[in-house]
């Protein structure tokens, strides 16, 4: 008998050796994990603010804390990097994309690493930087890229591809810097989208399908203030983010995504101090990088929103900046948009209907605005066409896909009742209709035919460029 | 022995490559993949040859009889509530205190309400599909016989002295005022299309019956709904109230003070073309408000918000103190709690301008709902206990009656009716129906252009090949089953490809459903929806003599000068029985400016009366319009030789078509067996 029990007590220590040797080489990050951008302290500061983004991070490190230990030992994921940032992390929390260089004068280009086993994959072989990645719900990624075909052209746009790289496309075509990209739970990707030309633009958070259909605006500060973060939807409904003053000092905003442009709440403005990314965990637990004042590091703390308390740090480190912090989580997976788009089709359609649409705004303020009756269609490079809209004040006009367009509504005279609109592009075969300009993004349309699609659409440029009689770089 | 082994490892390995790589799973691969239009749908034969059957004895083992609580009713002392189980024609009676049925009394077909009588002693239930109304002595838990009323009873309600009972014909657009005292129906009162709620005036003296449907106009014409103002004492109508912009309007409520009456209702976008869910760019939902101090006026304001859709609101209830009132939005499982001093305060401090720019705007619901409280699937009637405190809610895909402090908004009882625990694949397909979340942001559900399964009378512009063009008129689901192809273009030729992946590119806008899902949706479609039976028209299946004359027209060979009517152009060779389609499609002259080149699926015509307008693009109002107006050709049947009253005999005889299922000779029916074995 005894020996039959010491030979149990043996097995049972092996087995015990074999878990814990077998455990300490898992490398696996496992769920609740802080993933997060380490920067040195003296790195220049308006690199952490998103209004200087071209000039980026320079070697930073992606790296990982166990939030449960404390333990102040951070694991470096991108030895291998010169440069590394911005992690999100796939939906099933298996896997995490990231922007980085691996020499120092490379190409920023988005990678892929395996959370299980840490491998790290490339996606994207560009010629040109590539930033900000995201998972999409199909299986493809979305990011910011350069784009540098013309002058007025040098921006960011978003473009996607498959995990491998494969099926590259621009999704945005209008001359806005598109930056800090996340996927709403109703599958749209919420995007920070700063106009460059004719002239700057302060960021605004947009929406769009992830063909980059039906893009419009989200949210744009009412304050003057700067979004400098990512926008990350909570399980609440909520989108939260950070948004900076005059005076560079980082406040965690909140906003429903039932009714963002009414919603605005700052959930840190009891607290002195600056903020620069927060990532929500549950509905009272948010995880954000936060310093007291410029003179120290950012470091990674607990916020609740309910009491819009700052609660444990969880780790701070005096010689580096900790920033852009996400966590290892499973996630709901955002729906799966279906596509409109037909890259076939070269042109896309746009009704409008009434550009003498008035707003709750004008009506209560009983403002009387002069009545248009024309629209002066604007492009790039100066191309312009003047149409007449119908008797209701609608039109509609088929225009070259892919291609940014502005619009100007005038009098009988020519005089310009309103505009410049944003530039506004179409995919291959999008529809898209507006209400009127400078509409109340709140207001529905009236149940009203729009007289203008009782006829065929205007072509604007199309024509031109089919009859050859005028080249349009489009 | 080894030998025998390796033979029958080798025959096991033969059989797994036979069925794997036989003809026979490649067959099944392509019948799979031509009826489902994808490629990747599990090859399973369930899908379609077990949960899509309507009869057989497989049939009764896969599916269950559900209760369905539709309608409810509470005692004044909240201690039993008396529920609607439309699909067990049921009057089940709960008891709150211990959550348990106390009875279930059999009543008429397809139940719609139940009213009390003041004492309690009476139970009123309209039955809908039957058109009477049972009346049920609750002592005795017993029908004590049933009034007759109008087509399709719904909404009930008794007059202040307890003499009249006033019901809301839905199919017959009218009210029957029933005198209790001689049991019979004294007065029909015309009302708006297809209404529904009933709302009596705090002090009596009037009543007000709200429709759910449109009326008829051209395409393009701004949409509107009637509300009937009626006049207790004189049994009259006063007048209808123009609701502009708005259908659907199921329900109705008066305040306590009777200031305001409120009906639910959907504003549509279908004048628009259906390019984008957006920005609210297909349906919103909300309340209208008639103002009863000035000239009855009707405010309207949406219980949406910018990116969150309420779709379907059916019930309205307002709490004694006037001080809230209850939503229940159907397509989204929730409540909406709504301030009505809030309502007021904004109707007081608003120019009729600024009322009707409110009546479109998504933020404004934020400064008046205050509260969204999640249920169960599909919430339909609400009923508040009389002192206010209590608000409960038929949950109609849940089996469950759950009770709501409407104080705290928390849920403080859920009585469930001790249905099938198990839910079948027709009922989930069901409950995918009913709910919005398989829309963009919620927008409308397939219930929201197909309430009760059919249609909602609307033409929409669905923006498919060019903006402005390809008008559809809403067609029926009641008895598609086995009449496809669908679409008016018939390019559909499976239910499964109508809602397949187009349907979520260019409608619902969002991820397309599930294979499973979509099996779901298909084996209710095919199997769950029925039409009422026709009991305007052809209650008995005895033609009236007018109907067997119109029948000899829609069969005849010769026109009335003796020539002979081509067989193509004969209207019994496109619409044969039982269905009264061929399933093919046709080229009837109907071909529109605005419609791609095309050739139109033949519909079904049962219980066509119900479905109008008609032709695909909806542009006859009535089904006399179809050849007075626009049939003058003759290429959609022979009729220019008729007499009025003649083509008066042939529409007679086209309404009293009715579902086979009504048919006492249906197994008979070779026509029958023919579109089933197809």
């Amino acid at each position: 008998m005894i020996p039959n029990r010491l030979n149990k007590f043996f097995i049972l220590i092996v087995c015990i050796g074999f878990v814990f040797v077998f455990s300490s080489c898992d490398n696996s990050l496992k769920e609740g994990t802080i993933i997060c951008t380490q920067l040195a302290e003296n790195h220049e500061s308006n690199s952490l603010n998103i209004q200087n983004y071209l000039n980026y991070f320079s070697n930073a490190k992606i790296v990982a804390f166990n939030a449960e230990k404390q333990s102040g030992f951070a694991q470096i994921l991108t030895e291998e990097f010169f440069s590394a940032c911005a992690p999100s992390i796939s939906f099933d929390g298996e896997s995490m994309v990231f922007s980085g260089q691996k020499n120092k004068n490379d190409v920023w280009q988005i990678w892929e690493m395996n959370l299980t086993n840490l491998k790290i994959n490339g996606i994207t072989n560009s010629s040109e930087n590539c930033f900000d990645p995201a998972y999409l719900p199909n299986g493809t990624v979305v990011f910011s890229k350069r784009k540098t075909t013309n002058v007025e052209d040098n921006f960011y746009a978003l473009f996607t591809c498959k995990l491998d790289g494969t099926d590259l496309m621009q999704i945005t075509y209008n001359p806005n810097q598109k930056f800090g990209s996340s996927i709403l739970r109703d599958g749209r990707i919420l995007t920070i989208s700063s106009q460059i030309y004719p002239e700057n633009q302060a960021p605004i958070f947009v929406v769009l399908r992830p063909d980059g259909t039906k893009e419009e605006l989200f949210y744009k500060s009412e304050f003057n203030a700067t979004i400098v973060s990512s926008g990350i939807e909570t399980s609440e409904e909520k989108i939260v983010f950070i948004e900076s003053d005059s005076e560079n000092k980082g406040s965690i905003v909140s906003i429903n995504y039932n009714r963002p442009f009414h919603s605005y709440e700052n959930l840190s403005s009891g607290i002195s101090g600056y903020f620069n990314s927060v990532y929500p965990i549950t509905h009272e637990k948010f995880i954000v990088t936060y310093r007291t004042s410029s003179k120290e590091t950012f470091a990674l703390y607990e916020f609740n929103p309910v009491t819009k308390l700052l609660g444990n740090k969880i780790y701070k480190d005096e010689k580096n900046n900790l920033v852009q912090a996400v966590v290892v989580l499973k996630k709901e997976r955002p729906k799966k948009l279906p596509s409109e788009i037909i890259l076939k089709n070269e042109t896309g359609l746009l009704v409008s209907q009434n550009i003498n649409f008035l707003d709750i705004k004008d009506i209560a303020n009983k403002q009387s605005i002069a009545i248009a009756e024309k629209v002066e269609i604007e492009g790039m490079k100066n191309y312009r066409e003047v149409i007449d809209v119908e008797e209701d004040g609608s039109f509609y006009i088929k225009v070259p896909a892919n291609t940014p367009f502005r619009i100007k509504t005038l009098d009988k005279n020519g005089n310009i009742v309103k505009g410049p609109s944003g530039w506004i592009y179409l995919r291959p075969n999008e529809r898209r209709g507006c209400i009127g300009c400078h509409e109340d993004k709140e207001q529905s349309p009236e149940n009203v035919q729009p007289l203008a699609v009782r006829k065929e659409p205007i072509s604007i440029f199309v024509q031109k460029k089919e009859n050859n009689q005028i080249k349009v770089d489009f | 022995m080894k030998k025998y082994s390796f033979l029958m490892i080798f025959g096991v390995i033969f059989i797994a490559i036979l069925i794997i790589y036989s003809p026979v799973r490649q067959l099944a691969r392509a019948h799979v993949n031509y009826e489902t239009a994808v490629k990747d749908h599990p090859l399973s034969c369930t899908s379609c040859h077990l949960y899509n059957q309507n009869d057989g004895f497989i049939t009764k083992f896969i599916n269950e009889d559900y209760y369905s609580p539709f309608n409810l009713v509470v005692s004044k002392d909240s201690k039993k509530v008396y529920v609607i189980a439309q699909d067990a024609d049921l009057l089940m009676i709960l008891d709150t205190e211990n959550n348990r049925v106390l009875n279930k009394i059999k009543v008429g077909e397809h139940p719609h309400s139940v009213i009390l009588s003041k004492n309690e002693q009476f139970a009123y239930v309209s039955n809908q599909w039957e058109d009477s109304v049972s009346v049920i002595d609750l002592k005795l838990s017993k029908e004590l016989f049933k009034l007759k009323t109008g087509n399709g009873p719904a909404e009930l309600s008794l007059s202040p002295d307890g003499n009249f009972l006033y019901v809301v014909n839905t199919f017959s657009s009218d009210l029957s005022v029933i005198d209790l005292t001689k049991k019979i129906e004294v007065k029909r009162l015309i009302t708006g299309s297809n209404p529904t709620g009933i709302a009596i005036e705090p002090n009596g003296k009037n009543l007000l019956v709200s429709a759910r449907r449109a009326n008829i106009d051209n395409y393009g014409e701004l949409i509107s709904s009637d509300i009937t103002l009626i006049d207790i004492n004189k049994q009259s109508v006063i007048k209808k109230i123009n609701v502009k912009s708005a259908y659907m309007l199921e329900n109705i409520a008066y305040t306590p003070s009777g200031d305001f009456a409120i009906t639910t209702l959907i504003r549509p976008k279908n004048n628009i073309p259906s390019i984008q869910v957006e920005q609210g760019w297909m349906m919103n939902h909300g309340i209208g408000i008639i103002d009863q101090k000035g000239e009855g006026n009707v405010v309207q304001f949406l219980i949406d918000e910018p990116n969150s859709f309420y779709s379907d609101p059916f019930d309205i209830v307002i709490t004694p103190d006037g001080k809230k009132a209850f939503v229940s939005s159907s397509g989204v499982d929730v409540i909406s709690v709504i301030s009505i001093d809030s309502v007021r305060a904004i109707i007081s401090k608003a120019s009729p301008e600024l009322l009707k720019k409110y009546s479109n705007n998504l933020g404004i619901s934020s400064k008046y709902v205050v509260k969204r409280i999640k249920t169960g699937a599909n919430p339909k009637g609400l009923a508040l206990s009389a002192d206010g405190k209590k608000l409960f809610i038929a949950e109609q895909l849940q089996d469950r009656i759950l009770v709501i402090n409407t104080a705290t908004y928390e849920i403080i009882n859920s009585i469930d009716l001790q249905g099938p625990k198990k839910i079948t694949v027709a009922r989930r397909g069901r409950i995918l129906f009913n709910n919005a979340s398989h829309t963009f942001q919620n927008q409308y559900a397939c219930y929201t252009c197909h309430p009760d399964t059919h249609e909602d009378g609307l033409i929409y512009n669905m923006g498919g090949a060019g903006m402005g063009r390809n008008l559809t008129n809403t067609m029926t689901l009641r008895d598609i089953s086995e009449t496809g192809p669908y679409k008016w273009t018939g390019t559909n030729h499976s239910i499964y490809k109508q809602d397949g992946i187009r349907f979520s590119t260019f409608l619902t806008r969002t991820e397309a459903f599930s294979h499973s899902d979509l099996d779901a949706l298909v084996a209710y479609i095919r199997t769950g929806i029925k039409n009422p039976p026709n009991l305007i028209y052809n209650p008995t299946g005895e033609h009236t003599d007018s109907q067997l004359r119109g029948k000899a027209i829609f069969e005849r060979s010769k026109n009335n000068f003796g020539t002979l009517i081509p067989k193509n152009n004969r209207c019994v060779t496109c619409h044969p029985a039982p269905y009264f389609t061929n399933l093919k499609l046709a080229d009837v002259s109907t071909l529109g400016t605005s419609d791609d080149s095309t050739l139109f699926d033949t519909p079904h015509l049962i219980n066509i009366d119900a479905s109008p307008p008609y032709l695909h693009d909806g542009r006859a109002k009535t089904l006399e319009e179809i050849w007075t107006v626009y049939g003058t050709d003759e290429k959609h049947g022979v009729v220019n030789d008729l007499s009025k009253i003649e083509l008066n005999e042939l529409v007679d005889y086209l309404k009293s078509i009715r579902a086979p299922k009504y048919n006492k000779d249906d197994s008979k029916n070779s026509q029958l067996t023919h579109y089933k074995s197809k």
